[in-house]
């Protein structure tokens, strides 16, 4: 019976042990991004809190909602667009392990696939660059500073004006400074790892063997 | 140990060993049974690069409604 227990225990280990394997690329990549935010949301809460209570003084109601729900707009916004290069990431990951394991193939079969194995190596490392990148841009935060809503009289239609005026520069301005840093995440670090994917792939076909034949006849340029 | 009781062990031993290599079989090698059944060729590897958003025209998209929320305030 001792035997068979250890067996079994073996057996079942290694079961759970390659579902774990499966799934972990896409989780910890996410994980990452929730720890960062995390953090991030510890630190700006009292902020958040003061600004909140600041834009009470704004009388007219559909303004005063509006300006509320701008104050929470941008980091939001920041937080959609990390998940989703974040999962575009592991997507272009999971795809370079089918390149990575035709290469394999084409490998063991004899074909050479020196620069198919560069290209590979090079994507990998332009996917952990952006990463990286998509990690840093999700530690930003693009919250309103209650010091830039002015300490004024605020029952006068001048102070509401004044007001209005304040928010509307302060909104611009944290508007200007997410696009700044989400395009310029968007068009180079994540275009940077789907080029190198791309160029992976272009390499995978034109390596002999890649197909179980010479690739260059089946396979097609990407798009892009 | 009577040799009944023994018998019974090792007919539970081998039900045991069956389920695990059953579990082994179906849920342990999910990776390897999809990779011999679906196409993994280049040019199917190319139509999954090529279904990847690059999402320019989304990420335009939201700055141009966000900056129009703040001219409206």
């Amino acid at each position: 019976m001792g035997i068979v227990g250890t067996a079994t225990a073996l057996l079942l280990t290694a079961t759970v042990a390659f579902a774990r394997d499966d799934a972990r690329p896409a989780t910890s990549s996410m994980e990452r991004l929730q720890t960062v935010r995390a953090e991030v949301r510890s630190r700006i809460d009292t902020e958040r809190e003061k600004v909140s209570q600041r834009l009470t003084d704004i009388q007219d109601k559909a303004k005063r909602e509006m300006a509320q729900r701008l104050a929470g707009q941008f980091d939001r916004l920041n937080e959609t667009w990390t998940d989703h290069f974040m999962q575009q990431l592991d997507t272009y990951d999971a795809l370079m392990r089918k390149i990575q394991a035709r290469a394999d193939a084409a490998q063991s079969a004899g074909n050479d696939v020196a620069r198919t194995t560069v290209a590979i190596q090079s994507a990998a490392s332009a996917i952990e660059t952006a990463r990286t990148a998509v990690t840093a841009q999700a530690a930003k935060t693009y919250e309103l500073a209650s010091s830039t809503i002015p300490m004024i009289a605020t029952s006068t239609a001048d102070g509401q004006q004044k007001i209005l005026q304040s928010l509307r520069k302060s909104f611009q301005t944290l508007h200007t400074t997410l696009f700044k840093d989400l395009f310029a995440l968007r068009d180079g670090p994540m275009k940077n790892a789907r080029k190198a994917v791309q160029a992976a792939l272009q390499t995978l076909g034109g390596t002999t063997g890649a197909d179980g034949e010479n690739a260059t006849s089946t396979a097609k340029r990407p798009s892009r | 140990m009577d040799q009944g009781s023994s018998n019974s062990m090792w007919y539970i031993g081998g039900a045991v060993i069956v389920v695990a290599i059953a579990l082994w079989y179906f849920m342990g090698q999910p990776a390897t049974r999809m990779e011999s059944t679906s196409d993994t060729s280049t040019a199917a590897l190319t139509d999954e690069f090529n279904q990847i958003p690059d999402d320019s025209a989304a990420l335009d998209q939201d700055a141009a409604a966000s900056a129009e929320a703040v001219q409206g305030l």
